[in-house]
């Protein structure tokens, strides 16, 4: 715990991403318990504003064609998006992380097997392939978790097996072997947790990118059904209006941003941590 | 002899498959050690000293180790001929070993305490414990339990003499000097009671009068907690200091075994006399020490001979025909020297 302090508090850089991190997490939690009930305006309600008002004090984003409160949309497409996110994150962590440990310890033909396959994934665009394999699922939030999973999680295996390499020519886990323990407990209790930091920081920049591709494949209508919002489909919806009214478009493609730009930078700024609780 | 050993290692010879051709690492070694018996390999770099150790706990990485021939015999049993998951059973609780770099033995992520819980648990699983035969403990409550573990972890603290156990036992491994560590290290190889602990090199990390403290430490355990030790290391003053008898080993092969009194008093092989001729006796001003000439054999192309021909100031045509083997009874002063026939 203390550690996990230390790190986030290592520079402005940490300090900074934590806190717009935390920000946008907490908001989405927030909007997922609550609901509808925590937002200025019902996301789908039309006609809560003119159409097409600009930004005031009454609809801060302005509102679409159809009169719907843009802010209370961008809003309610937090929980969605986070959430993806975290689980295609999350999932790839741990799956790279048990494969990819395993792997890098044990070697031979799982070993082999494994990076083959990874060779393969890398070969192939990964957005292209996400598209790919969504369209034939067919669209859907739940699809697209699929098509992302099916890509993600090969570079953390990658990434662990690297790490497990490294750390399994280290002389604790030489003295935990002559100690008598057994090849699963020394995997599991001394190769994992002394990867795990090096990964962990990794996967908080690699969020951005699923935020990202995740709002991409969105935006190619693949993922959640009108009239329910999601950031990449909005700016889709309102790319029409790029001249007419800029701030339609413009509203959710800065919020993309910004939520990228909160993982990087405190991915960044942990990987620094890291490196630098490595050498010190 | 052997009966009453528990090692006896028998005509073991293990080679290393390389590309340029197969090295013999170790060499026909013969050596047993006794209950509550301290025996020091000694031998410079490269000498096979290290490859014992592994080969004796079955560390060794194969490939590229291949054993060529002998035994290696545990309480009368050959560990050789045990499977992999069998042998896993002998480490730890039955021989230990302990490394030569004290800084990176600890896992970097765990406080002292859970390791040395880890190692008191592996002890109690294979029924060696107390707790192992008291199952109306897992009914406790778990306070008194942790309690309980707590105080395992401090004795094995104390028992390696580390000062105020209950602050060390919440630390990191980096927060600990290297000579606290190797003592950890050391704790944690005897918590689980084996009856043989190799210690690879263990002082030569540490300063000098760290690694004075720590032998005294091992000797003093040795009695303690009923074990025996083999002590691998290049240093024969190291050596002098603690054991009870050492065994001198030159490119694979033990040259020279026997009591530390004998072998100081009367070295009988060229090398050993080498060896004690190095170390500086301090009381004597401007003397110049006495090196050995040349260096080890490539062990890839050994003299076909006694080994340490090419540098023997006493070689005899015989020395370089036909290699001479390790004479006298098991246990007591052996040498490998057509001088001493």
């Amino acid at each position: 715990m203390q550690y996990v302090i230390e790190l986030l508090t290592y520079n402005n850089e940490t300090k900074l991403g934590f806190l717009l991190v935390s920000t946008i997490v907490a908001s989405a939690i927030v909007i997922a318990l609550a609901g509808v009930s925590v937002l200025p305006y019902d996301p789908i309600e039309q006609d809560v504003g003119p159409p097409l008002a600009g930004p005031s004090l009454q609809h801060l984003f302005g509102t679409d064609i159809l009169g719907r409160d843009v802010f209370s949309r961008i809003l309610y497409a937090t929980p969605n998006d986070v959430f993806v996110s975290f689980v295609v994150v999350g999932t790839s962590l741990l799956v790279g992380a048990l494969l990819g440990a395993t792997a890098g310890y044990r070697g031979g033909l799982l070993d082999e097997a494994l990076m083959r396959y990874t060779d393969i994934i890398f070969a192939i665009p990964a957005l292209v392939l996400a598209i790919s394999i969504a369209v034939i699922l067919g669209p859907g939030v739940i699809h697209m978790m699929y098509a992302l999973l099916i890509i993600w999680w090969p570079p953390y295996a990658r990434l662990a097996r690297g790490e497990a390499l490294r750390v399994s020519h280290q002389n604790y886990i030489e003295a935990a072997k002559a100690s008598g323990i057994g090849s699963l407990r020394i995997l599991t209790r001394h190769v994992l947790p002394n990867i795990l930091t090096p990964m962990v920081a990794y996967a908080t920049i690699d969020i951005g990118s699923v935020v990202i591709i995740y709002a991409g494949l969105s935006y190619l209508g693949l993922s959640i059904r009108p009239p329910w919002p999601e950031w990449g489909a909005m700016v889709s919806a309102y790319q029409d209006y790029l001249v007419s009214a800029p701030w339609l478009p413009l509203f959710p493609a800065l919020v993309i941003g910004i939520v990228v730009v909160a993982f990087s930078v405190l991915g960044d700024g942990l990987r620094d941590a890291v490196e630098a609780a490595r050498v010190g | 002899m052997a009966d009453s050993s528990v090692l006896y290692v028998n005509e073991l010879s293990i080679a290393y498959e390389l590309k340029t051709g197969d090295v013999r690492a170790v060499d026909n070694v013969s050596l047993s050690i006794r209950p509550h018996e301290l025996v020091a390999a000694v031998g410079e770099s490269g000498c096979g000293k290290t490859t014992l150790g592994l080969s004796i706990i079955g560390l060794l990485p194969s490939p590229p180790a291949k054993h060529l021939s002998g035994e290696v015999n545990f309480k009368g049993k050959n560990l050789l001929s045990l499977a992999p998951d069998e042998l896993r059973l002998y480490r730890g609780t039955e021989i230990a070993m302990i490394f030569q770099e004290p800084m990176t033995s600890l896992n970097p992520v765990f406080k002292i305490g859970d390791q040395i819980q880890e190692a008191i648990k592996l002890r109690n699983s294979r029924g060696k414990g107390i707790a192992a035969n008291e199952p109306s403990r897992s009914s406790s409550p778990s306070r008194i339990r942790t309690s309980a573990r707590r105080k395992e972890v401090t004795d094995v603290l104390n028992l390696v003499r580390i000062p105020d156990p209950e602050r060390i036992a919440d630390r990191y491994p980096f927060e600990l000097s290297g000579g606290m560590r190797q003592r950890v290290m050391i704790g944690m190889s005897l918590a689980q009671k084996p009856s043989l602990l190799i210690a690879d090199e263990p002082t030569t990390a540490l300063d000098v009068t760290t690694q004075a403290q720590v032998l005294k430490l091992m000797r003093g355990l040795m009695e303690e907690v009923d074990t025996s030790i083999l002590l691998i290391t290049h240093d024969l003053a190291v050596a002098s200091q603690v054991a009870d008898r050492i065994a001198v080993m030159y490119a694979g092969q033990i040259v020279e075994d026997g009591d530390v009194l004998d072998l100081f008093s009367s070295p009988l092989h060229p090398y050993t006399q080498g060896l004690l001729a190095c170390i500086p006796s301090g009381s004597k001003e401007g003397m110049r020490l006495n090196p050995i000439q040349g260096s080890t054999p490539d062990l890839r192309s050994i003299p076909a001979g006694c080994k340490f021909a090419p540098r023997c100031p006493h070689v005899t045509r015989e020395c370089e025909a036909t290699k001479p083997e390790l004479r006298g009874k098991e246990g007591s002063h052996r040498v490998a020297c057509y001088l001493h026939d």
